[in-house]
């Protein structure tokens, strides 16, 4: 962890609300984010995300620093996320494909790749949004946050071997989907 | 993973390894789950359309890894809403307090239980005649 944020966590718990603010400030828009890839809609994604800063704050006392902050942080919105999925199941509008259209920084030099990327990206992006949102959190969380399986099965109160059937399930569509949109 | 292989039948090692055996475990060989045996590893190596699919499988990888150094700014300050509803720690206190509560309340009911149980007994000795007369 950074200095500051050390020393803003240690004033967090001892229940230094500014302190805290700072944290949340400091960490708002990868917990968002997240939060975004995971329900798929900006909407939820932004309710995720101050629920799980607000149960970070009650939280915070039993954080003990066995592993960063924001990965500590990234495993609350995890399971916000998961435990508010009767209503992303029921708001199944997926935005994700325009985050995933942005062409990077690094393709802007050379536009032919910067198109296949483009383009492998918004098919990727359909593909993703195709998947059941079970399969998709596992997808995210492993492939994207290179989270290990033991990590995600902590997050979502699910097996490890659980978490990786549902990764298999999950490539195998992944790339039936691609495969159907090439 | 193991499961996932052992019902395939892949643990047996089997001689001959076809494209459709091979992807099927491919995406766990690329993403580090298991390794690949070596007679589809083999497969692999002398199969265009394997390696067309394997070069395929790392691009899809490496596409969601590129992700992560993607951020989405948030569309107001998440933090402007946080009126802070209960103090740090609050989980903690909450479950120790809820904690205290119920072994609490299973006291008082057990010393409730045992009481009217005696009272019973009591009542039923008082009222049943000490020498009962002979049938």
């Amino acid at each position: 962890m950074e200095p500051d944020v050390i020393e803003l966590v240690d004033r967090s718990r001892q229940g230094d609300r500014d302190a805290f603010g700072e944290l949340a400030r400091l960490h708002q828009h990868e917990v968002y984010t997240l939060a975004v890839r995971l329900t798929g809609d900006r909407t939820l994604a932004a309710d995720v995300t101050q629920e799980a800063l607000i149960r970070a704050w009650r939280a915070i006392g039993r954080f003990r620093g066995d592993s960063s902050f924001s990965t500590w942080l990234y495993r609350i919105t995890a399971n916000v996320a998961w435990t508010l999925k009767g209503r992303a199941a029921r708001q199944r509008t997926y935005q994700l494909d325009a985050m995933i259209f942005q062409p990077q920084a690094s393709d802007r030099g050379n536009p032919e790749v910067a198109g296949e990327r483009t383009e492998l990206r918004a098919r990727l992006g359909a593909a993703l949004a195709e998947l059941a949102r079970s399969q998709r959190t596992v997808v995210i969380l492993k492939d994207v946050y290179g989270w290990s399986h033991k990590e995600i099965s902590d997050a979502l109160s699910i097996s490890v071997t659980a978490s990786k059937v549902r990764l298999h399930r999950a490539h195998l569509r992944l790339r039936e989907l691609l495969k159907e949109a090439s | 993973m193991s499961r996932l292989v052992s019902r395939a039948g892949l643990d047996r090692v089997p001689r001959t390894a076809t494209c459709g055996l091979t992807r099927l475990v491919l995406h766990g060989a690329e993403s580090g789950g298991i390794d690949l045996p070596p007679v589809m590893e083999r497969h692999r190596s002398g199969c265009l359309s394997c390696q067309a699919a394997t070069a395929r499988q790392r691009r899809m990888l490496a596409e969601l890894g590129a992700l992560r150094t993607e951020v989405e700014p948030v569309p107001y300050d998440m933090t402007a809403g946080l009126e802070y509803p209960v103090e740090a720690g609050a989980d903690h206190a909450s479950t120790q307090r809820r904690s205290t509560n119920r072994r609490t309340t299973t006291a008082v009911a057990s010393a409730v239980s045992i009481a009217a149980i005696g009272v019973v007994v009591l009542v039923r000795r008082m009222r049943s005649p000490s020498i009962r007369k002979p049938a």
